[in-house]
């Protein structure tokens, strides 16, 4: 042990001696002092701050327990109450919490509330000094910043719903639209300059299109809608139902997608699932013409200590440097629609799945060579409960 | 080029289409001959190949640009600050911007920062657009 500062020890004395520097302490740094008698527990003596602080003239009470406990919030009398009983029990135990009282004007008064018991030789508790503190601003503050959040969240899951929704009921019309115009162009000229026919196949197009849109913003509303459920995942496996999935597209354009070894990590299978399909079907589908799409899925090691980079690599058109920056923006697209068909929300749901896992996605592409997307993935997820300790 | 001009010379000579749907494109080429109203046409899906059209040296004077906004690697927006840039604010007589029901409301106000938008409207273009572009064009003359 060091010795004490000599302004320290002088500091003691002068507390001791001169109640003035006591009552300089009580109005500098506390909103309500209380001193209570445990051997006749009706008398407890409370400060004039302590009153004032809930709107209540101090002359007009009389220093009778009964006087807090009647606008203390019942729920938070019990807590008190608990904390006073471990307390005297065990001195380690603290008498600290945050309570509400009742002010006089109805409004809610903050306190954290602290305390200490005096024993007697034996270690009864014989006395308890008190300490208020007001907390009424921050936790105004507090309740305001949270009501914000719970707006702002409420607002947020509106809209992805409504969007759902939207997309989900104009899915129905936009097919029986297809199969109409389907079955009216059956009945069509078969003269492909004739104008109806001409029409109709333009209007074949367009309700193409509007399908394809329809889609897009369904599962990039389901996927960002449903919250992020972490469990194990062997990316390799999906990677291989991904493949499975677009066997059509394989086929019809002569591609081959290379599966390297994927690891495990903590992630949402639905999201990854989305994720690869996404930048697999896109490597196949941004192909240069009579070049067989060559697609290879790898991963490695990320700079940073647990992270993972996935990267999907692709010998297809490529991205210009100067456009690189915004395929990841939503209904972003670089293409005409009868170039490469698509609403512009795969690279957009990538990189918002990739941020929902805490990672991030960027691109590397020569035009006419070809472009890899490449995926920071954390191996491990804070707080989860499956997967391997790395 | 427009079939309806024995009798007297359509309002508007020359007018140009941004879009890069085909599908609308060929929906706007029909309304445009129909009305009669515009005796050259020349239209452009990429709003950079526009650009570089508006940059030649010896075209003729531009009465109207209809301007798709939502269009890959340039946008109409960045069509018109480019061709603002090079060519100054009156790179032609009028320039008509064609909204999406999908464009964000702040579109609008975004296309009013230049001078040369004369008009919004939103798709498809109709024949009362062109007749409005023929009103502009009257009111630009005078």
């Amino acid at each position: 042990m060091t010795e004490k500062h000599y302004l320290e020890a002088e500091l003691e004395g002068l507390i001791q001696k001169d109640p003035e520097m006591w009552r300089f302490l009580q109005h500098g740094s506390l909103d309500g002092v209380w001193y209570w008698d445990l051997e006749a527990p009706d008398n407890e003596w409370m400060s004039p701050e302590m009153w004032r602080l809930f709107g209540i003239a101090p002359e007009t009470k009389s220093h009778d327990l009964a006087e807090w406990q009647d606008i203390i919030f019942a729920e938070d009398l019990a807590v008190a109450l608990d904390n006073f009983n471990e307390h005297c029990a065990d001195p380690n135990h603290p008498y600290d919490q945050i309570v509400r009282y009742r002010h006089a004007d109805g409004s809610t008064v903050w306190v954290r509330c602290r305390g200490i018991a005096i024993r007697d030789e034996a270690g009864k508790p014989i006395r308890m000094l008190g300490a208020h503190n007001d907390l009424t601003a921050i936790k105004r503050l507090e309740e305001q910043a949270d009501s914000g959040r719970i707006a702002a969240d409420a607002a947020n899951e509106e809209l992805r719903t409504f969007a759902y929704s939207i997309a989900h009921d104009m899915k129905a019309p936009a097919n029986t639209l297809y199969s109409l115009l389907n079955r009216l162009s059956m009945m069509m000229p078969v003269d492909r300059q004739a104008p109806q026919r001409q029409l109709m196949n333009m209007s074949l197009q367009t309700i193409d299109r509007m399908r394809v849109l329809v889609d897009d913003v369904l599962e990039y509303t389901r996927v960002v809608g449903a919250e992020t459920a972490y469990q194990s995942i062997d990316l390799t496996n999906v990677a291989n139902d991904v493949v499975s999935v677009l066997a059509g597209d394989i086929e019809a354009t002569g591609a081959t997608v290379t599966i390297d070894p994927l690891p495990t990590i903590d992630a949402d299978a639905m999201q990854m699932r989305a994720l690869l399909q996404n930048l697999v079907s896109n490597a196949i589908k941004f192909n240069r013409d009579s070049v067989p799409p060559e697609v290879q899925v790898s991963s490695s090691s990320g700079k940073q200590r647990g992270v993972i980079v996935l990267s999907v690599q692709d010998n297809g058109v490529g991205i210009p440097l100067d456009m690189q920056d915004r395929v990841f923006a939503m209904f972003s697209r670089l293409h005409l629609h009868d170039e490469f068909a698509g609403a512009g929300l795969g690279l957009a749901l990538c990189r918002r799945i990739a941020v929902n896992h805490g990672g991030n996605i960027k691109v590397v592409s020569t035009p006419d060579v070809g472009s890899t997307f490449s995926v920071e993935l954390r191996i491990k997820q804070p707080r989860s409960e499956t997967g391997t300790e790395i | 080029m427009n079939k309806h001009s024995d009798a007297q010379i359509p309002p508007i000579s020359t007018a140009i289409l941004v879009d890069d749907e085909q599908v609308d494109q060929i929906l706007y080429k029909m309304v445009i001959d129909e009305s009669g109203l515009v005796q050259s046409l020349m239209s452009f899906r990429y709003a950079q190949e526009a650009l570089d059209y508006l940059l030649k040296p010896n075209r003729p004077e531009i009465d109207v640009i209809f301007l798709d906004i939502n269009m890959p690697r340039m946008t109409g927006f960045e069509f018109l600050e480019a061709a603002t840039a090079e060519l100054g604010e009156s790179f032609a007589k009028i320039v008509v911007v064609m909204l999406t029901t999908s464009m964000n409301p702040d579109d609008e106000d975004r296309a009013r920062q230049f001078p040369v938008v004369k008009e919004y409207i939103h798709k498809p273009l109709q024949k009362e657009h062109l007749e409005r572009v023929v009103e502009l064009l009257a009111e630009h003359k005078g």
